[in-house]
This record gives structure tokens, C-alpha cells and sequence, in this order.
């Protein structure tokens, strides 16, 4: 049983929706900035309604941005520039004992990508040394004790072979 | 949606929540600021009395005089009062009371220790004339300045010290029509307030 992590269809997925939500925003951003210009522009002397207008979706855009970019767009940008950087990056294969995969997620290093932890024990000679790696992707269908061999990027597994 | 996510919303409202309403006083703010000087009232349209005694009534004062003056384009009135009893009663009628009132009402007590033609418009014969005749002025160096007001008329706005008052006309208002240091004609609200009040 193999495990291959597609690096190129998740970059251009990844990739895509950056681009969309960074349009998105971009477009919305402009159309409060614009609807705000027109209500100071065409307000009259008596121009509380205007001005509670304008207040109220500035108000309502700024809140979505602070929601939004943190704990949304954060995480996408960080799976983009995941990918984007593979390339370049080191990457390092071993020959690994699958111990065991843990199925709720949790961010390596602090740096906002969501990942599964899995147990395994690296395999250097005699040595054995266990550790703890992670996959992207939930049930990688392994079973305890199965011998592989893995590629990671950034202690990610990026492809996982099975000796059997 | 996951523990994980669970844990990082709550946390981001327990850190973040100060950004939420820094972002929207500055929101608020910013904007009310836009928006004012946008659209500022013309001086003209606005009219700004000083009054040497207690304000009472603001609000009929404010909405008797918009509809009396509604064909003049009369958009804000505003009052600054200051008590001639108090300390800081001379700092308030230099400022705000010289800086921006268009109409100054002073009792005549006051008035002994003040060089009217500092803050008020000396009345010419012609102005005389054509608004204020048979009033009674007051006069400093044969010169007339003041306009003596009619208690009974301002009574159900604001109380006055047990005195005489009178009102004057600052030069650098924009509602004394061609009286004005900037003078303009047509805007001559403050003249025709002072008729209204006058005696």
C-alpha cells in the first residue's frame, strides 16, 4: 500500500483559492470604499442617516477582515506557501515502522498548517529512535507495524511506501 | 468544525477583541470627521448667541427660532452661557463668546469694565434706520453699540440677571449682512434676531 501526496494539484488548489479569496476581498473592499464615497459625496447637510450608513458596513467589512484573514485566509496562504516552497526545500527519506496516527488535527511549529500527527519509529541501523511525523491527509491506511518508506518535506510525509 | 478550529476562534475573541472596537471607533470616528467636513453648515446658516445668564429652555429656543428663520436657510442655532456671577465669566465671553458668537447679550453692569467697540459692530445711522429705530442703545463715547433686549420676549428661553441687557452684533459674525467684516447682504440673520428681541 502506497501513499503519494499530489504536490502540484495541491499547489495549483491551494494556489487558486489564494488567488480567489485575495480577489474577493480586494472587490469588496473596493465596493464598501466606493459605497462610502457616494454617501459622503450625495449627502445633504442632514447627514446622520448617511453617515450611519456608512458607519455601520465599514464597521461590518473591517469586523469580517479581522475575523476573516486569521483564521481563514491564514491557513490557506500557509498551505500555498507550503507548496509553493517544496521545490526548493530539503527533503528526507527513511525507512520508518508505522506505530500509530492520531486523527485530530493539530499545527506544527505554530505556523497555521492543519496536520495529522503520526507515531513512527525511524529505523537507522540498529538505532531506533521514535518520532513523530505528519500527514495532510487523515487514514493513511497504514497498519502498526507495517515497515515504510517516507518521504517528508518539513517533517510532512509527502510519500509513503509500504515494504509488502 | 474541529476542537482545534474551536480553540483557535475562542482564542482569537479572547485576544483579538480589542481590534474589534479600536477598528470601530476609528471607524466611527474617521468617517464622522469625513462627513463634517464635507459638509459643514455655512456660517450663514448657523447662529451662535452668547448669553450672560442661564439658558432654560434650549431646545424651544433652538426649534422657535429654526422655524421663525426657515426661509433664511437658518440650519443650526447654538448658545454659550455664562453666569456674570461666575469667575470664569470674562474668560467665556473672550472665548468662545468674542471668538464665535454672532449675538453677545451683556448686562449693563458688565459692560462698565468693557471696550464694546472691541467685540461689537458700532450701530450707523443707516442700520439704525433700516432695523433698530426707536430702540434703546448703549452708548460708549457717543458712539452707539447695544441694543437693549426685552426680557418678557427671551423670558421663555433663558433668565437674565435683574438688569438691563443688551445685545451686540460681533463684527465678525456672518449673519450681519453687509455690516460684517466679511459682509454679505443677504445674510443678515442675526440683524433681524436682534429686531425680534429688541426694545
Amino acid at each position: 500500500m502506497n501513499y503519494q501526496l499530489d504536490i502540484s494539484k495541491e499547489y495549483q488548489n491551494a494556489r487558486k483559492k489564494v488567488t480567489l479569496l485575495s480577489l474577493a476581498f480586494s472587490l469588496i473592499f473596493s465596493l464598501i470604499l466606493i459605497a462610502d464615497v457616494l454617501l459622503v459625496i450625495f449627502a445633504n447637510e442632514d447627514y446622520k442617516l448617511n453617515l450611519i450608513i456608512a458607519i455601520i458596513i465599514s464597521i461590518l467589512f473591517a469586523w469580517g477582515a479581522i475575523f476573516f484573514f486569521p483564521n481563514f485566509y491564514n491557513d490557506i496562504f500557509k498551505k500555498y506557501t507550503f507548496y509553493k516552497s517544496y521545490e526548493s526545500g530539503l527533503k528526507e527519506t527513511a525507512e520508518v515502522e508505522f506505530d500509530k496516527e492520531i486523527n485530530e488535527p493539530v499545527t506544527k511549529d505554530s505556523n497555521g498548517l492543519y496536520l495529522y500527527p503520526v507515531h513512527v519509529t525511524y529505523l537507522d541501523g540498529l538505532s531506533r529512535v521514535s518520532k513523530v511525523i505528519y500527514t495532510l491527509e487523515k487514514d493513511l491506511n497504514f497498519k502498526k507495524g507495517d515497515k515504510l518508506t517516507v518521504t517528508t518535506y518539513q517533517r510532512v510525509i509527502i510519500k509513503a511506501e509500504s515494504h509488502l | 468544525m474541529n476542537e482545534l478550529r474551536k480553540d483557535r476562534l475562542s482564542n482569537h475573541i479572547r485576544y483579538v477583541w480589542p481590534a474589534y472596537i479600536i477598528s470601530a471607533l476609528l471607524i466611527a470616528g474617521g468617517l464622522s470627521f469625513i462627513f463634517q467636513a464635507v459638509h459643514k453648515l455655512p456660517e450663514y446658516k448657523t447662529l451662535t448667541i452668547f448669553v450672560s445668564g442661564k439658558v432654560t429652555d434650549g431646545k424651544a429656543l433652538k426649534e422657535d427660532l429654526l422655524n421663525t428663520y426657515q426661509d433664511k436657510e437658518l440650519k443650526s442655532v447654538s448658545t454659550i452661557s455664562a453666569d456674570p456671577n461666575e469667575g470664569h465669566y470674562n474668560t467665556k465671553l473672550t472665548i468662545p463668546g468674542y471668538s464665535s458668537a454672532d449675538v453677545l447679550i451683556i448686562p449693563v453692569s458688565k459692560l462698565e469694565n468693557l471696550d464694546a467697540s472691541y467685540f461689537a459692530i458700532d450701530l450707523k445711522d443707516e442700520l439704525i434706520t433700516n432695523f433698530y429705530s426707536g430702540y434703546s442703545f448703549y452708548k460708549q463715547d457717543e458712539v452707539n453699540y447695544g441694543i437693549k433686549i426685552n426680557k418678557e420676549t427671551v423670558k421663555p428661553y433663558m433668565s437674565l440677571p435683574n438688569e438691563d441687557c443688551y445685545m451686540f452684533l460681533n463684527g465678525n459674525s456672518h449673519n450681519i449682512g453687509e455690516y460684517a467684516n466679511k459682509p454679505v447682504k443677504e445674510h443678515d440673520l442675526a440683524l433681524h434676531l436682534v429686531k425680534e428681541w429688541g426694545m
